[in-house]
This record gives structure tokens, sequence and C-alpha cells, in this order.
């Protein structure tokens, strides 16, 4: 089986983010999945914080950690170039341009006509290049005229794999994410999932499964009064929802299940048109589409009719909340693994392995004398740099997302995940509370991560260091340098 | 389990040190042809007062080796590079077998000829013994602070894990 990912807008982008963790975190091992982002707003912050975690997922992905390991387990591909935008080559686009518009107009045709119906004069002149400002109108025509599965890349590489997929007889699973409220992902949604179902060829229909999760408005923001350019309108988001609740109920029938999520709580966000100031932080909502893509994936069967979840108190997200078979604590498992080990590598390994390398006396530190001298001796020095330096990348990326579930700046619901305050802190920046690594964790409270907090363990850390130490944890199949980080992550798992 | 193997194996090598050293290697085969003891003062009486102040020598060699096991496992329970410069405090743990042959040196029976040879194993008996111990049995957070050990001693020949 292979699995398809498709991130529509700067919500499906934070989406693919969460996903692309919890495949770091074991989520979904063994499994190949192809990623494609949709944004006509290429520079979009969220959406480059997605594609920079990706890349940073795959270089971690590269470390030889042996099979039985699930930690970056999941093999994934991205597709080339790594964001479709409908305005490829277009400086500065916009709705009349795109339909020749002044060309229909001057032929006093119908469609001329049809289109002053459809569109105001504001939507047929404002340019697209940020987007499609919360119109999902503008988006789907757009959509449905550019996005071609047989022509254009990334999407003829993705139409051969899924055809790849269905002549060996495996199945392919294609995951959409993506907003209901604003503009790309409203529009993008549905169109694109009917281009893929009509380009399906009679014996893919049964092989090919279509899934996606839409957003619900879990956010909101106030805009500038002054300017009365073509927006998104927050005011207007559950009135958008309402009306495509509606559409999807009764016309849209290309996806095989839909899964949607709402927040009654919405974030309060810092009002910007996009481009690279669109960065809102990630949101626990986006854990949960995440999880629905997991759900998709993993499900063996896809069961007819509705299923609903909620969480018990309206103003707390707990372990317990979340949509596992074991009342969250498998993903509470894995998701605090992985923290343990970001948290141990960034706070002890990597700074000692730095220090090592400038001053010398390796002998303080026996795990590095066995994992890189004796055992990493052959290992090309500058390979080793690079490596452990992309590794502290993901991590930081990771505790950073975490920290920010958890912080849940700007909304009334207080998330009890991670003791988020052991390795970040909250600044000032501007206006806004903005979460940021600290530079020196809390290292008592490495052993008390998870919330609700346990007895205190404050020796946990110099016990990772020990077992590190005795050099005897087994990493079999593990290469290289993945014998280090096997032996750390499952020490971290102790 | 792991710590009581490493005492274990710390008395371990007390033991074969003396039985292997002092009673045979150095009681039996090396000093009896080297030393002469003073006027009055018999060979097997030179050589008991010899034993006794080696086998003391060996037994501060196994306290010292003991203590910084202890010290190491609980003062020093380390998660970065600064806490783990030990290496001085490993030295001077080695002071105790030391100042014990030392003693030895100074307190033992007198001899005309081959005194220099008892010193000698005094010193190489107890400060061996320290050696060895500390290097195969230190704790593993600190199993390459002794000079010399990460040539030594194999990385994981340890059967037990803290854990366990």
């Amino acid at each position: 089986m292979s699995c398809y990912v498709i991130g529509i807008g700067g919500t499906g982008a934070k989406c693919v983010e969460a996903l692309t963790h919890l495949c770091a975190a074991g989520m979904l091992p063994r499994e190949n999945l192809y990623c494609l982002f949709v944004d006509p707003d290429r520079s979009n912050g969220s959406l480059g914080r997605a594609k920079i975690t990706l890349g940073q997922y795959q270089d971690c992905s590269e470390l030889q950690l042996g099979d039985k390991t699930e930690v970056f387990g999941t093999k994934t591909s991205i597709g080339d170039p790594h964001v479709w935008s409908p305005f490829t080559g277009k400086q500065q686009p916009n709705l009349g341009d795109f339909f020749e518009y002044a060309t229909l107009e001057g032929r006093v045709d119908k469609s001329a006509q049809l289109f002053d119906v459809l569109f105001s004069d504001n939507e047929k002149k404002t340019g697209l290049e940020m987007g499609f400002r919360g119109h999902p109108s503008i988006g789907a025509a757009i959509m449905a005229r550019t996005v071609s599965l047989s022509k254009t890349e990334p999407w003829k590489t993705f139409r051969n794999k899924v055809s790849a997929d269905t002549t060996a007889g495996q199945q392919a699973k294609i995951f959409m994410f993506g907003s209901i409220f604003g503009g790309t992902g409203a529009s993008g949604f549905p169109t694109i999932a009917r281009l893929i179902r009509n380009e399906l060829r009679l014996h893919e229909v049964e092989l090919v499964k279509i899934g996606g999760v839409l957003l619900l408005p879990y956010f909101s923001f106030v805009p500038p009064s002054e300017k009365k350019e073509l927006r998104a309108v927050s005011e207007n988001f559950l009135m958008n929802t309402q009306m495509a609740l509606q559409y999807y109920q009764s016309r849209q029938k290309q996806h095989d299940i839909i899964y949607l999520l709402g927040e009654a709580n919405p974030t309060s966000v810092q009002y910007c048109l996009g481009a690279s100031e669109q960065k809102n932080d990630p949101h626990f909502l986006e854990l949960y589409a995440a999880l629905a893509a997991i759900h998709f994936f993993t499900g063996k069967e896809l069961k007819k009719g509705y299923a609903m979840i909620a969480r018990q108190e309206s103003d707390y997200v707990k372990w317990l909340d979340l949509p596992d078979e074991k009342n969250g604590n498998e993903l509470k498992k894995h998701l605090i693994h992985l923290a343990r080990f970001a948290f141990a590598y960034l706070s002890v390994f990597f700074k000692t392995w730095e220090a090592v390398r400038k001053s010398g006396g390796a002998y303080r530190a026996p795990w590095y004398i066995d994992y890189f001298v004796k055992d990493g001796g052959r290992l090309e020095r500058a390979a080793v740099e690079a490596k452990l330096d992309q590794v502290k990348h993901y991590c930081e990326s990771y505790l950073l997302w975490l920290a920010n579930l958890a912080a849940s700046v700007g909304t009334k619901t207080t998330v009890q995940f991670v003791n988020y305050a052991a390795f970040a802190e909250s600044k000032k920046h501007g206006d806004r509370n903005v979460i940021q690594l600290r530079p020196q964790f809390l290292e008592k409270e490495f052993g008390n991560l998870a919330l609700p907090e346990e007895k205190e363990r404050p020796n946990d850390l110099a016990k990772v260091w020990e077992r590190m130490s005795e050099g005897k944890i087994d990493a079999r199949g593990a290469i290289g340098l993945g014998k280090f980080f096997n032996a750390l992550y499952k020490v971290c798992a102790e | 389990m792991k710590h009581a193997f490493s005492l274990a194996g710390m008395f371990v090598v007390a033991v074969v040190f003396y039985l292997a050293f002092v009673l045979v290697l150095e009681g039996q085969w090396l000093l009896p042809q080297r030393v002469i003891p003073v006027a009055g003062v018999r060979l097997d009486q030179w050589l008991e007062s010899f034993k006794m102040w080696a086998g003391m020598g060996i037994a501060a060699a196994f306290l010292a080796s003991f203590l910084w096991y202890v010290v190491a496992q609980i003062v020093y329970r380390v998660n970065n590079l600064s806490d783990a410069a030990t290496r001085v405090v490993w030295f001077l743990f080695m002071l105790i077998p030391a100042l014990m042959a030392t003693a030895g040196s100074i307190f033992t029976r007198q001899a005309q000829a081959g005194m220099t040879w008892a010193y000698v194993f005094y010193f190489l008996n107890s400060l061996l013994c320290y050696y060895v111990a500390t290097v195969f049995f230190s704790p593993s957070s600190h199993k390459y602070t002794p000079l010399l050990a990460s040539a030594l001693r194999p990385s994981n020949w340890i059967p037990y894990s803290a854990n366990k």
C-alpha cells in the first residue's frame, strides 16, 4: 500500500507538518508517504515551516536505524516542485486576467455576463499571489482549470505513482488536508478530489481510496479596519462553513471518508494577508487532523456511517481525549518518547559531542568513545557533523511544535499534553507571545515531560547518560551513526 | 545487580593480586632469592612481615577502588561533560594505596640487601591492584576515567545494565 497526502493551503500545510511529526514518532512505520502541497501563495509562512520540517524529517530518515526501530520509519517523498500553484510563471495574477475577461467582454459574450454575475469587480481585479483571500469561489474556478493530472508536475508523477500501485494490485490511499472556511483549502479540497476521481480508470476505482480532513473554523483574527482590499474575514468563517457543509452533504461524493474537526474556543491569531507573515503557530487541532490521516492510512476497512468524538471537558484537552484505542496512551507513548529523545539529544548529547570535538577530554563521555571513536572511527567526520546537525534541527522543530500545541497561545483551551516549560518558554515579541526553546533546558524535568506530572525523577537524564555509557543497547541492523541514535532512542523509552 | 557484580569484581581482583603476586610470585619465587634480612631476623620472619604489609597495601587498594566506585556512582551522577571531569578524583583515591605502600616501606623489617625489591613490590602491588580494579569495574558513566581505560576495557563487557 502507498499513502499520498495533499496539504491544501496554509492549514493543509500545518496538518502535513503535524503528520510529519507523527511519522517521526513512529505512528506510520514502514509505509511510503508521498506529499504534495497546493498553495497559490508559495511564500506562505506556514507552508514554509511545513516544508522545512518535512525536509528535516527526510534527512533524519536517512539514518540507518535498523529495521525494528519505528522512529523516522516512514519513507517520505515530496512532489517536484514541492508546492504546486495554479499561477506558475505569472507574476501578478488576478481572476480577470486568468479567464481573459477583457477579451470575453470585448466579444459581448454570454460567458462574460455570467462572469459578472459570479464575481465582483474587486474579485476580478485583486492580485492572487497571496492566495484566494478567503474566497473559495475564486479558488474553485482557478483550480478546476489548472489542475491537470496528466500534463503538469507534480501531478503527473503523482498520477504515475498511483497507476503503478494499482497496476501492481496494491491499494493507493490519498488523503487531503484543508480548511473548510478559507480560500485555498475550501476550494481545492472538493475540486482536486473530483479531478482525481474523474481520472481513475475502471480497475482503479476499488483500489484507490480518497479521504480527507476538513477543519472547521478554529482561529479568528481582527483585520486592520482602514484597509478595504479583498481579504479573508473571520466573521464570515461560520457562514462559509455552513454553506460548505450543506454542499458536502448534498453534492460532494468524491471522498470515501471525510473527517470534520472543529474547536469551540477559536484561537486568536495576528491578521496578515499572506506570504511569509502568514505563519500561524501549530494548534492541537492539527494533531487531530494528522491522527485522522493515520486512521485513514492504517484502517483496514473504512466503515460507512457517521462517528463522532468529543473531548470530556470543553476547556481542557488531555491525552484521554485523543482518538486512539488505548485512551490516548499509545499516542502519548510515541510523542513523549520522541520528546525525551529530542530533549536528551539537544540538552546533553549534542552539546557534549560539540564540546568534545572542540576541547577533547572524550574519556568523560564514555558513550562518545564507544559510538564515535571505537565504533564510528571509519565514519567521515564532515558527514557525521552534517548528520548530527540535521537531527538537531529536526529535534528543535519537534519540541517547538510540541510546545506550541501545549501552550495554545491565544486560546482559552488548556492543553494538558506536555510539560513544555521544561524546554520552552513564552517570550513577548511585539504585541504577541511567541514560544521559543530555552537556551538551557530544565534538566531535572526530563523525567516529567508528560502531563499530568507524576513523582519527581530528577536523575532520569543521568540514567540515560549511564545507560548510553554502558554500550549495551541492542542496535542490531543499525549502521554507522544509526547505532548511536538507535541506542539513544531506546534508552529514552526506558 | 550491576553494582554487586562490579564490587565483587573489585574484590576478586584484590584476592587474585594477593594470592598470585604477594603469596606466590613475590613471597615464594622472587624475594627469597633477592633479600638478605639483617642479623637476628630470619628470612621467613622477614617474608611474613612483607606479606602482611603487602596485604594491607592490597586491602587499601580494594578500599580505594570501592570508595571510588561509590563516590563516582552516587556523588558524580553526571549528564554533562564538566561534571564528568573525575580523573583528579580517581588520582586522589590512588593516594590511599600509595600511602599504605609508603607505610609498608617504612615499617617492614629492614634487610641487608634486596630491600628495594620490597619497596617496588609494595607500590606495584597496591597501585596496580587499584588500577586494574578501576579499569575494569568503574561505574559505566566513568568507565574511561582511569588512564588508558578506553584502550583496555571492552566497551560493554559488564553483563548487567543499570535498569536491571
